[in-house]
């Protein structure tokens, strides 16, 4: 995620000192959210610089200015909240690295190995599952959102991780009857 | 248990219109089974109870005076054991009276008392005779010919023509209906000698125990071996006259019975169609049932179930329908007994009913519901729904390659999409055009011209005009005033008398008829061989052929009057007289025995396009009192004939119902199971007519066949019903009433059939017709 | 004490299926009181285990044991009584009598397992009063909506109080609200003691609800886990990553 588009959206509110930017953002994702004011602050130098944002107050104590968002600013975040996301899919998963190095390798701990991480996911969608309904109790519905998000991943994982067993399951078969 | 109550009784809630057809076809079903069966029950009892009240006679003689004495007579009782007697009494065979323009001929006996040891008589109006110049007659007599007490009767046996006033009306057991045999009459003893230039005498006997046919043959063979030769002159026994009296009764019984069965098959053919159907439709429930714990055994008993509740319902109203139904049938022959109506009590048979009905229920739901105990639960769970029946069947596909419009084309294949349901169609339309072409083959039969006449004695023949002369008239005289007559054509004069000829009829007595002139003109019909042109030749019917176990073209002896007669059977005929104990002959042949005999009836046969009733008239007033001239009309119908036709209408009309209902219920299954498919078709562009018509074209298809087929297994049911008929009758049945259908007319039974299944499928169709297409496709 | 359900080595082949036995050597044991999902792509085997279990299906080897009693060797008559009470039955498309009301369909059950009418009704009432449809239960079940006809699915399952409540794909033809409502249930069921046997190919359903997971794949058992109550913190579970625009 782009903290820029982070600031210019907190700031579309209302206008915002630095510091209460960085807050802002840790309630927003209640402690999911890694940010540390450095990164906060260099952003709103850069958007200051591109005139999208612009300090409310005279010049001076930088830490002390609050900022608001420019016309050009208002465009470029309408713009960015209407457009679709068509960046490539992220795939970070360490697992599917693991698969590929171990199948040349021809290990044979594949099955182990994919057990243990399903039980992860698994374990994981519970725990996600937990979260969830404790947001939902606390009316907190945008963390609802983000644990929903965060289970259909992770179920998108296990599924991934089934169909690379069934995979080399088919493999291995096929290995067999050739022999 | 109550589990399988519960099922059934939720399902019957939502089959509401499958229950009420089952409820209905039941009704149907079981009030005619009960008809049957309590007329088969109650029908002897009246004659029974009725005959124990007189003292019926078991054995009756009649003996020629000439040939025997008084202390003869009063030995025969203990010669043939008998535990009673009664008489001797006098009696005169069909002595002639007339009351005003009408001619009848009585068997008149002279009776002092109706009380007697054997063979009371019981008045139903006014009283016995107490001096000449009066008379009784019987009540069937009375009503027939519109006789009141008072009226005054011209004997015509002599001369003199003495006058007897009707005294009383008497109820005599043996005799049957006035409009079926001829009647007797009682005079004092005294008068009875007056009536006739001849007479006999006539004894009753009694025995202590209710003896048998061979028993009474016996009895009679003592007799005639015991005495002088000729002396017996006729026998007849208690148990003819109780066949005579139930034969009408025995005919109904037979059909009801019969046609009840053939209700009750369409009514399982129907049952075992609605049990399949149900088991299609309910697939996945019954493993669903499965799951929860019903056993096989309570899947088929919930079925089961769905159809024994209505059938029962059915039959608390049919049976009950059945009872009320016999009532006027039982009355009517209680009412010629003249015994006080009772209504039927036979609970027996209200239970055979229910019985019979429960099994066949039971057997038609049982067979197609076993196949849903059969079913895995689990199979059924997750397949759904049931097989299709190849919608598309083999007669489907053969029946798209003709150029029918489409609809039509697909309405028939559907029909036999599950050959099973159509077969069991086919057959209750079948049962029902079967039992409407016997129905209107028997009406042909019955009311046939007067070539068909369900003959009696005197009966017109195959003549224009019959004329009867009393004894005391001569036979010249008559002859002569038929031969003046301009537009007589010819004349055949007949001479019948019934008289006991060994060699004829087993031991029975026999209707001999003698034919002067030329007899074969009479066109009477002839079933097997020809009609006698020789002196010695004779015809008979079967009764009698089997009696004396002669066949066509065998040489005989016979006696008749004490003389030996060398006799050949040439031809085998048709003739319901006396049961079929007839034999014919020419009169030259009788002249050895019975010399002297002349003919007492003349047929006449005039020239084309003459007035037969002006003719008659002429010859009646040259001598009003001693002739009876009469054109031959086709005889009105007889009592139990209509009986039987208005019988084997509402039979008709009955298994006409069970058909409809069959069709419907088929076509009701076939259109629900379709249902989607039905609504992909309106959704592609079929118009609701369209569907009509498919629809239609299925039952007019299922209709045809049951049509078809049903025409030669009518035919066949009616040619061995008259065969039954006319074995009853002592005869064979002659081609001419079995050729009662024309082409025109069997097409039209044929269309029957058609119509009959298109009335079923009218509500079908429309229903079909409208499903809404949104609805259907969007359900599961 | 003996598990409540145990599996020893059960085979079942299906004569003109396919190549591979729906279930291949299957040893599984399920102790009073568990919520157990079994999960597993078509094909699996996870519906045949349920059948085993039900009675529905015997086993072709192997031995299927529920409290002590072993179902390959029951008779028909014996399968059905147990059935009735030994095992509830919860399906996906509900299977309700569709010719019965409500309250009908859940007495059926009762009568079938030799309750008398009366009885029958009161505890019928008493449950669909738990269940929260107390006031359906004279209409048909066609009228209902799909959350409500399984519960009433479950009342009927329950009424005899069996020993095993058997759910295949209880939520599948539900909206996810329904669905939750119909998952909370059992849960809470499982709560007062009642073992619940869950079949599922949706792994978020197995995960969140069920306390231990069978993973059946091709007729075998794959994997066995029993899920630990969460100890994790949501960092742990979740992390945001943000990232500074470059230029």
């Amino acid at each position: 995620m782009s903290l820029k588009f982070g600031v210019l959206g907190l700031l579309a509110e209302e206008p915002l000192h630095g510091y209460d930017v960085k807050n802002r953002f840790e309630s927003l994702l209640g402690g999911s959210w890694e940010v540390n004011f450095g990164q906060v602050y260099m952003t709103l130098q850069r958007l200051e610089r591109d005139g999208l944002i612009e300090a409310d107050g005279e010049r001076g104590d930088r830490r002390k200015l609050a900022y608001r968002l420019t016309a050009s600013g208002r465009k470029t975040l309408d713009d960015w909240l209407s457009r679709p996301e068509s960046e490539p899919q992220q795939l970070r998963e360490e697992i599917y690295l693991k698969l590929l190095l171990s199948t040349r390798l021809a290990d044979g701990r594949l099955d182990d190995l994919l057990m243990a991480q399903r039980r992860v996911y698994l374990q994981r969608l519970k725990d996600l599952a937990e979260f969830e309904q404790a947001a939902r109790r606390e009316g907190r519905d945008d963390l609802v959102l983000l644990f929903k998000g965060a289970i259909l991943h992770t179920e998108a994982d296990l599924k991934w991780t089934d169909a690379c067993a069934d995979e080399i399951r088919n493999s291995n078969r096929k290995g067999v009857e050739e022999t | 248990m109550s589990a399988v109550m519960t099922k059934v009784l939720g399902d019957l809630r939502r089959r509401r219109l499958q229950a009420a057809i089952i409820a209905f076809v039941i009704f149907l079903a079981s009030g005619t089974t009960t008809l049957g069966l309590t007329l088969l029950q109650t029908s002897s009892d009246p004659w029974d109870r009725a005959f124990e009240a007189q003292k019926g006679a078991h054995l009756i003689v009649h003996f020629d005076r000439h040939k025997i004495d008084s202390a003869q007579l009063a030995g025969t009782p203990t010669l043939i054991g008998a535990s009673a007697a009664a008489g001797p009494w006098p009696l005169v065979y069909g002595a002639a009276f007339a009351l005003g323009t009408h001619k009848y001929q009585l068997d008149t006996v002279g009776r002092d008392s109706p009380q007697s040891d054997v063979e009371i008589l019981r008045l139903a109006a006014g009283r016995w005779v107490e001096g000449p110049g009066e008379i009784v007659i019987t009540r069937s007599f009375a009503d027939f010919n519109h006789v009141r007490l008072g009226d005054r009767l011209l004997s015509l046996g002599s001369l003199e023509k003495p006058t007897l006033v009707v005294v009383g009306e008497a109820v005599d057991i043996d005799e049957g209906g006035a409009e079926l045999g001829r009647q007797s009459a009682w005079v004092a003893q005294s008068q009875l000698p007056l009536l006739a230039p001849d007479w006999g005498y006539a004894m009753v006997y009694r025995f202590a125990q209710a003896p048998t046919t061979s028993e009474l043959t016996d009895k009679v063979a003592r007799l005639e071996a015991a005495l002088p030769p000729g002396a017996v002159q006729y026998s007849n026994d208690y148990l003819k006259f109780k066949f005579l009296f139930n034969a009408a009764n025995q005919l109904v019984v037979t059909f009801l019975v019969a046609f009840g069965i053939f209700a009750l098959l369409a009514c399982a053919a129907t049952i075992a169609n609605l049990i399949s159907g149900i088991v299609i439709a309910s697939y996945r429930e019954i493993g669903v049932m499965k799951a929860v714990g019903f056993t096989p055994l309570q899947v088929v008993g919930t079925l089961v179930g769905q159809m024994l509740v209505p059938a029962l319902a059915g039959c608390v109203l049919g049976i009950p329908a059945g009872v009320a139904l016999s009532i006027p049938l039982v009355d009517r022959a209680a009412a010629g007994l003249a015994l006080p109506s009772e209504p039927p009590f036979a609970p027996a048979m209200a239970l055979a009913t229910l019985l019979v009905v429960t099994a066949v229920v039971l057997l038609a739901a049982v067979l197609p519901g076993l196949r849903a105990g059969r079913l895995s639960a689990v199979g059924a769970i997750s397949l759904g729904s049931a097989p299709s029946g190849g919608r598309r069947s083999l007669v489907g596909s053969w029946l798209r390659k003709l150029p029918l419009p489409q609809p039509l084309a697909l309405g028939s294949g559907d029909a036999f999409a599950r050959p099973q349901r159509a077969a069991l169609t086919v057959l209750a339309v079948l049962v029902g055009v079967t039992t409407l072409v016997f129905a209107s083959g028997l009406q042909g039969s019955t009311h046939l011209d007067t070539k068909g006449a369900v003959g009696r004695i005197g009966d017109p023949r195959y003549a224009d005009l019959t004329v009867q002369r009393s004894i005391a008239y001569p036979d010249q005289k008559v002859m002569a005033t038929l031969a003046a007559q301009p537009e007589t054509d010819f004349v055949v004069g007949a001479a019948s008398s019934v008289e006991t000829v060994p060699g004829v009829g087993g031991r029975y007595p026999v209707l001999v008829v003698a034919y002067r002139g030329d007899s074969a003109r009479l066109a009477i019909p002839v079933i097997r061989g020809r009609w006698f042109n020789a002196p010695g030749e004779v015809v008979a019917p079967r009764a009698t052929l089997e009696a004396s176990h002669l066949n066509v073209g065998d040489r005989f002896q016979a006696v008749i009057r004490g003389r030996s007669v060398e006799l050949q059977v040439v031809g085998e005929i048709f003739s319901t007289s006396w049961l079929g104990r007839e034999i014919d002959m020419d009169l030259s042949t009788l002249a050895a025995a019975a010399p002297g005999m002349q003919p007492t009836y003349y047929f006449v046969k005039l020239k084309p396009g003459r007035d037969a009733e002006a003719y008659a008239r002429r010859v009646q007033a040259t001598e009003p009192d001693f002739l009876d001239a009469g054109a031959n009309r086709i005889p009105g119908s007889i009592s139990p004939v209509d009986t039987l036709n208005s019988v084997m209408l509402v039979l008709a009309a009955v298994l006409a119902l069970i058909a409809v209902a069959g069709v419907f219920n088929t076509l009701l299954l076939n259109t629900r199971e379709h249902a989607r498919e039905t609504a992909v078709l309106k959704a592609l562009g079929m118009t609701p007519l369209q569907v009509l018509a498919m629809v239609a074209a299925g039952a007019v298809l299922l209709g045809s066949v049951g049509g078809v087929l049903g025409l030669p297994a009518g035919v066949a049911v009616h040619r061995a019903m008259m065969q039954a008929l006319a074995s009853l009758l002592g005869n064979d049945m002659p081609d001419s009433f079995f050729r009662v259908f024309s082409a025109p007319g069997l097409i039209l039974l044929a269309l029957a059939g058609v119509a009959v299944a298109l009335v079923g499928s009218l509500l079908p169709a429309r229903w079909a017709a409208q499903t809404r297409v949104a609805e259907v496709l969007h359900s599961e | 004490m003996t598990r409540l359900v145990e599996l020893s080595d059960v085979r079942k082949l299906y004569d003109g299926g396919a190549k591979y036995p729906a279930l291949n050597g299957v040893s599984l044991g399920v102790e009073r009181g568990e919520f157990l999902a079994v999960m597993g792509p078509s094909g699996s085997g996870k519906s045949t285990l349920l059948n085993l279990v039900a009675g529905l299906d015997r086993p072709t080897s192997g031995q299927v044991l529920v409290d002590g009693r072993d179902l390959g060797r029951a008779g028909e008559a014996e399968l059905a009584r147990y059935r009735r009470s030994g095992v509830g039955f919860v399906f996906q498309f509900f299977n309700l009598l569709g010719s019965l009301t409500v309250l009908e369909n859940v007495v059926v059950a009762a009568q079938l397992a030799g309750s008398g009418t009366a009885a029958a009704r009161q505890r019928a009432r008493e449950l669909l009063a738990q269940l929260g449809i107390a006031d359906q239960a004279a209409r048909y079940p066609a009228r209902l909506s799909g959350g409500q006809q399984q519960r009433v699915a479950i009342a009927r399952a329950l009424v005899n109080r069996p020993l095993l409540l058997l759910a295949d794909e209880p939520t599948g033809a539900l909206d996810s609200r329904s669905g939750e409502q119909v998952m909370e249930l059992l849960v809470e069921l499982n709560r007062g003691g009642q073992t619940v046997l869950l079949v599922t190919h949706d792994a978020k359903l197995a995960a969140r609800h069920a306390r231990r997971v069978v993973s059946l794949v091709d007729g075998k058992v794959a994997d066995d886990v029993v899920l630990q109550a969460s100890t994790a913190s949501a960092a742990e579970l979740v992390r945001v990553r943000v990232e500074e625009v470059v230029g």
